[in-house]
């Protein structure tokens, strides 16, 4: 419990504790990339409130209300040292995270982030696009991603249009992200207050959110570095799981 | 007794319809480099001529419509559409469906704006609502996600805004105001009319039948509308009240011409789109938290929004989305669409596609001088008996 809400989470692995925030389609289940994750550590994946397995609580209407209900999650399961980790949406969720408070954080890892205006190119608008696009165009080759087939068919015919759960976690994204659109104003002043190692990793071929952002967060934050990924999307966590995991452990090792 | 409303969507027409082939559709993304100002300042006062014959040869009202990047709807603002009408036309009732009231910011100003045109066209606006397709918001960037609670939270106010004393403070979810205390009201009290159109969605329906406000049908098929006048009748039922045929309005296609072949040949102009109707993303028509409507559903109801063919123009006229004919046959079709639906308020979309000035209002002429006389001189059925009509 999160105050007054049920937190769906799902739990793997033994060690220090990683929290994994995902991405606007919204919770995916237990992914090749938490099971790697779990090799080596106490892997937490919860649903964000509102996207269909966690209800939203009557309060809670911005990214920045994420960030504090998942603060408030350390808080009461009294995590500490917590390495967190968000792709995409997530990302952003975890920035924000990051700037109320650095306290329960050992690592902060942003993996294809959102929350940053790009300053060339344009953050892909997803709330144009039928869904089924808007995903595939989240990979470099999703035919090849074992995640993708898994998950929705080597076709994509396996995504849902509409409807389900998959429909409260978009519609979820759409009361959250809508305007301004996919980025918080505020955040690159901000940023500046977050002293944690941080990793930013993103695919060459991010389509959704463009690379140049990796280098935005890097230049707003003290103390990050970035790590870009070849042959992948902006779902490096469904892409390139075990690639991605392998470079997370590698930078929390070191 | 049933009124009658001319109506058309103030078309731009001087583009090819064969473009939408290069684009998801032809709202939002159609390049507006391709729209021609001279041409649609010629457009627009015909349009509005158009409107003055229909007020001088007898409708009851002139329904008018709002949409946004869209090349088939010239009319980017409802409210200054409403306040020509107020100064050009003498009789006719102004009727708005609708105000898209949540894609505006500062729906106190829309009240204003609306008590101004009630006042100028001294007392004859309906104050038309409506939620809007998805793609009005996106094209407003309005988040859709929150549509129905803007609406609703908009219509409420424009309701407090005009009977509640000010000044007064409005603290909503989605408006707020330090001072609601609008200088200029509307003539007709309490508040002018609020009619609500829709194509398909039943919440829609029961929110417009809880409030008393006649439901007008946009196009869809005879066996759909009588469903929907069913679920209003319902709702009625439950609120405490009877459903009579001034809760319920149709809209439909119809052109009248002096002879039979002409009206059949231009008749044709309601398909001059092309299919274009039919090509709007769902995405962008009902993107994710817009609504629980059964947008499949609405699609398969727009027998017209298909492109054009013989078989489609049968169809059409078959089931009664499009009328076209001679007087004496426009008379019939619309008196049994009328007693079959029980329907106080029938729209007629008179002009639509390449319909020439001179045809556009000769086909009004016919409409308010021959055929508007003939179904006024129907005995009119009891309330009691037009229900039962359409309950069928």
């Amino acid at each position: 419990m999160v105050g007054t809400t049920s937190l769906y989470l799902l739990r793997g692995g033994q060690g220090r504790p990683c929290l994994v925030l995902h991405d606007i389609e919204g919770h995916e289940g237990w992914l090749a990339f938490h099971a790697a994750l779990a090799e080596q550590a106490a892997v937490y994946a919860p649903s964000h409130p509102g996207y269909g397995h966690t209800p939203c609580p009557d309060w809670l209407s911005s990214v920045q209300h994420q960030a504090v209900f998942y603060q408030w999650f350390l808080e009461a399961a009294n995590l500490t040292d917590v390495d967190l980790i968000g792709v995409g949406l997530g990302g952003w969720i975890a920035a924000e995270m990051a700037v109320f408070s650095t306290a329960r954080l050992r690592h902060l890892i942003l993996v294809g982030a959102a929350g940053l205006q790009p300053q060339q190119g344009d953050l892909y608008d997803i709330f144009l696009a039928p869904w089924r696009e808007v995903l595939t165009r989240g990979f470099a080759d999703a035919a090849a991603a074992a995640e993708f087939v898994r998950l929705y068919g080597a076709d994509g015919s396996g995504i849902a249009q509409f409807g389900g759960v998959r429909e409260a976690g978009r519609t979820m994204t759409m009361r959250l992200c809508f305007r301004p659109y996919l980025h918080d104003p505020a955040l690159p002043g901000l940023l500046g207050k977050v002293h944690l190692p941080t990793l930013l990793v993103w695919g060459r071929e991010d389509h959704i959110v463009p690379l140049e952002c990796a280098w935005q967060y890097q230049h707003a934050l003290p103390d990050a570095r970035v790590q870009i990924l070849d042959q992948c999307g902006h779902f490096a966590h469904l892409e390139h799981p075990d690639r991605l995991a392998h470079t997370i452990r590698e930078f929390i090792a070191a | 007794m049933t009124d009658y409303y001319y109506f058309t969507e103030q078309p731009y027409t001087a583009y090819d319809p064969a473009l939408q082939d290069q684009y998801p559709s032809l709202r939002l993304t159609l390049p507006n480099s391709l729209f021609d100002p001279q041409i649609a300042s010629d457009l627009y006062n015909r349009y509005h001529d158009e409107y003055q014959v229909a007020d001088g040869v007898g409708f009851d009202g002139i329904m008018i419509n709002e949409h946004h990047t869209a090349p088939f709807c010239m009319q980017a603002s409802i409210t200054i559409t409403g306040a020509v009408l107020a100064k050009i036309t003498k009789q006719v009732k102004i009727l708005m469906l609708g105000a898209p009231l949540p894609i505006v910011d500062n729906p106190l100003r829309l009240c204003e704006e609306l008590a101004m045109i009630d006042c100028i066209s001294r007392g004859r606006l309906i104050a038309g609502v409506v939620r809007g397709g998805g793609v009005e918001s996106l094209a407003n960037n309005v988040n859709p996600a929150y549509n129905r609670e803007r609406f609703e939270e908009a219509h409420d106010l424009l309701i407090a805004a005009w009977t509640r004393p000010g000044p007064f403070r409005w603290a909503g979810k989605h408006f707020a105001y330090r001072v609601v205390n609008p200088w200029v009201l509307p003539l007709q009290k309490p508040h002018p009319p609020i009619m609500v159109p829709g194509t398909a969605s039943p919440e829609t329906v029961i929110w417009a039948a809880t409030h008393q406000y006649p439901y007008v049908v946009l196009g869809s098929s005879l066996e759909q509308t009588a469903e929907l006048i069913d679920l209003y009748r319902e709702t009625a039922a439950t609120a405490g009240y009877t459903m009579g045929p001034q809760h319920i309005g149709y809209l439909i296609r119809v052109f009248v011409a002096d002879s039979e072949a002409k009206a059949q040949a231009e008749g044709r102009n309601f398909f001059w789109q092309n299919g274009a109707l039919s090509k709007q993303p769902r995405e962008w028509m009902a993107p994710p938290g817009y609504a629980s409507i059964d947008f499949a559903g609405i699609r398969r109801l727009r027998a017209v929004s298909k492109p054009f063919d013989s078989q489609a123009y049968q169809e059409a006229q078959a089931n009664y989305q499009v009328v076209v004919g001679t007087p004496d046959q426009v008379t019939d079709k619309l008196r049994t669409i009328r007693d079959r639906l029980g329907s106080g308020h029938l729209c007629l979309w008179a002009h639509d596609g390449y319909m020439s000035h001179a045809d556009t209002v000769r086909c009004i002429e016919l409409l308010g001088r021959e055929v508007l006389p003939a179904l006024r001189a129907d005995a009119v059925p009891a309330v009691a008996e037009q229900v039962a009509l359409g309950a069928d």
